[in-house]
């Protein structure tokens, strides 16, 4: 059932056609060729690394080794949630609700879909564990940091139309509704253009992956249909619980809208 | 009657002021000396320390959106987020628009079209329509002409003796001061406290 085997020659001869690309980009934008180069070392970097790690997971496999490595992922996401944002308050909070709603999103569907739907004995065997948790980690975290940018930016450019109707004497979840509705609508683009455009216009990563590898085309549809719908089922959880808890922030107990919390960050 | 005890943010003060139901109040002070923050705190708006009582009632014994909903603050510029204009109202068919020169065809205009008076008449009939006890209002008239400016003044005039409303508005204007106050506050250096004399003092 496996496919020919990748040599580190192959790899090489995919790498060297990248580095050409960025000579070419290089006279344009010498900005973006770096990242391109930079991009490639931390990828391929961080891959070996994760292969590595996942081949000792299983070689020996326990439930704690499976959980301290999700806990690690989701640290890193919650890190990168927080550094994708424009207007922060530099508090514990934001990490904590950030990673919370990523957390309730990603954990609750891939511990279902281990559960319920694979089935598998051990059920946590890192070779469905991990890369189930990956996908959605890392489709809850762009939903999750477009929410909350797009909350927080609505926040400050409209904060004269939230105060007139806190004014007016609307409690804070009405007075904000229009900024959570943009950020919902946000946070859910991605995922709703990903079911509109996969199979007709791209095929997904992970199936593209297995049929490389070798599987079957129906059974690889099949886990990437799964995949899309708990990732789609994950992202709205997760930007339903991102948007309270960022929204509930930007106001005290007393319905005042506190932008004086934030400050703004100009690198993003 | 509304009683303001001690209150303190971190720009002003003020020891003890007092308004009775259906007087008007017309507050003073140079440019930048706190007039519409010291509204702000009025309607909760700005965190601040002291009591604020309203007929016998603590603000803190209400939620702020209730306090808010008594003592409603019409900021200088106002702002819409509806389409049309009646949207923004709960009963826009008993606003009077003709006690102060507007039509009723205004009700289903694009609040983005309209000027800038005709907006802050509107928001101003929009806080009636929400029945405050308490109007706080900064600078009402800036942007309207002498003849209307007259008008929003009769109708805040007739709703505090009507409703027994409490009126407490900033005004430049040393005349229209004249003509409305039944009491004077002034702001001077961060202090906010009564004048028993007349406008002309500070002309």
């Amino acid at each position: 059932m496996n496919g020919p085997e990748l040599s580190l020659l192959d790899l090489g001869l995919a790498a060297l056609i990248v580095v050409a690309v960025a000579g070419f980009v290089r006279p344009m934008s010498k900005r973006s060729a770096n990242g391109l180069l930079i991009g490639m070392a931390r990828m391929s970097l961080q891959l070996a690394l994760i292969g590595l790690i996942l081949k000792a997971l299983f070689d020996n496999i326990t439930v704690w080794w499976v959980l301290l490595v999700a806990a690690v992922m989701l640290l890193a996401a919650g890190r990168e949630v927080m550094a994708r944002q424009h207007y922060r308050r530099h508090r514990l909070g934001e990490w904590r609700d950030g990673m919370f709603a990523m957390a309730i999103g990603s954990f609750t569907l891939t511990l279902l879909a281990l559960l319920v739907m694979i089935g598998h004995d051990p059920w946590y065997h890192p070779r469905f564990a991990i890369p189930f948790l990956g996908m959605m980690l890392g489709n809850t975290m762009t939903a999750i940091a477009l929410t909350i940018s797009r909350i927080l930016e609505g926040a400050h450019q409209q904060r004269t139309i939230l105060e007139q109707r806190l004014a007016l004497g609307e409690p804070w979840p009405q007075a904000c509704q229009d900024i959570r509705r943009d950020g919902i609508r946000q946070g859910l683009i991605p995922v709703i253009n990903m079911m509109a455009a996969s199979g007709i216009v791209s095929l997904p990563g992970m199936m593209t992956g297995q049929l490389l590898a070798g599987a079957d085309p129906i059974s690889a549809v099949s886990y990437q249909i799964l995949i899309i719908l708990l990732i789609a089922a994950g992202t709205g959880i997760g930007i339903l619980v991102a948007s309270q808890l960022t929204l509930r922030q930007l106001f005290d107990e007393r319905h005042r809208l506190r932008l004086d919390r934030y400050v703004e960050d100009r690198e993003h | 009657m509304l009683d303001v005890k001690s209150l303190t943010t971190d720009l002003i003060r003020a020891d003890q002021l007092r308004v009775l139901a259906g007087e008007r109040v017309l507050v003073q002070g140079p440019s930048g000396s706190g007039k519409t923050h010291f509204l702000r705190a009025l309607a909760d708006l700005v965190p601040w320390q002291g009591h604020l009582v309203l007929d016998q009632q603590s603000s803190l014994d209400v939620s702020a959106p209730q306090w808010r909903q008594q003592v409603m603050l019409v900021a200088a510029d106002s702002h819409w987020w509806h389409h049309r204009v009646s949207e923004h109202f709960h009963s826009p068919e008993t606003a009077p628009l003709s006690h102060i020169g507007l039509s009723e065809a205004i009700l289903s205009r694009d609040p983005q079209q309209l000027s800038s008076g005709e907006k802050q008449r509107l928001a101003l009939l929009r806080a009636l329509d929400r029945s405050p006890k308490v109007l706080l209002l900064d600078e009402p008239c800036a942007n309207l002409d002498s003849d209307t400016t007259l008008l929003v003044e009769a109708l805040l005039t007739d709703w505090c003796r009507h409703h027994q409303g409490h009126l407490i508005m900033t005004s430049h204007d040393p005349a229209q001061r004249e003509r409305l106050a039944d009491r004077h506050w002034r702001i001077l250096d961060g202090e906010v406290t009564e004048t028993g004399a007349t406008t002309r003092e500070w002309t």
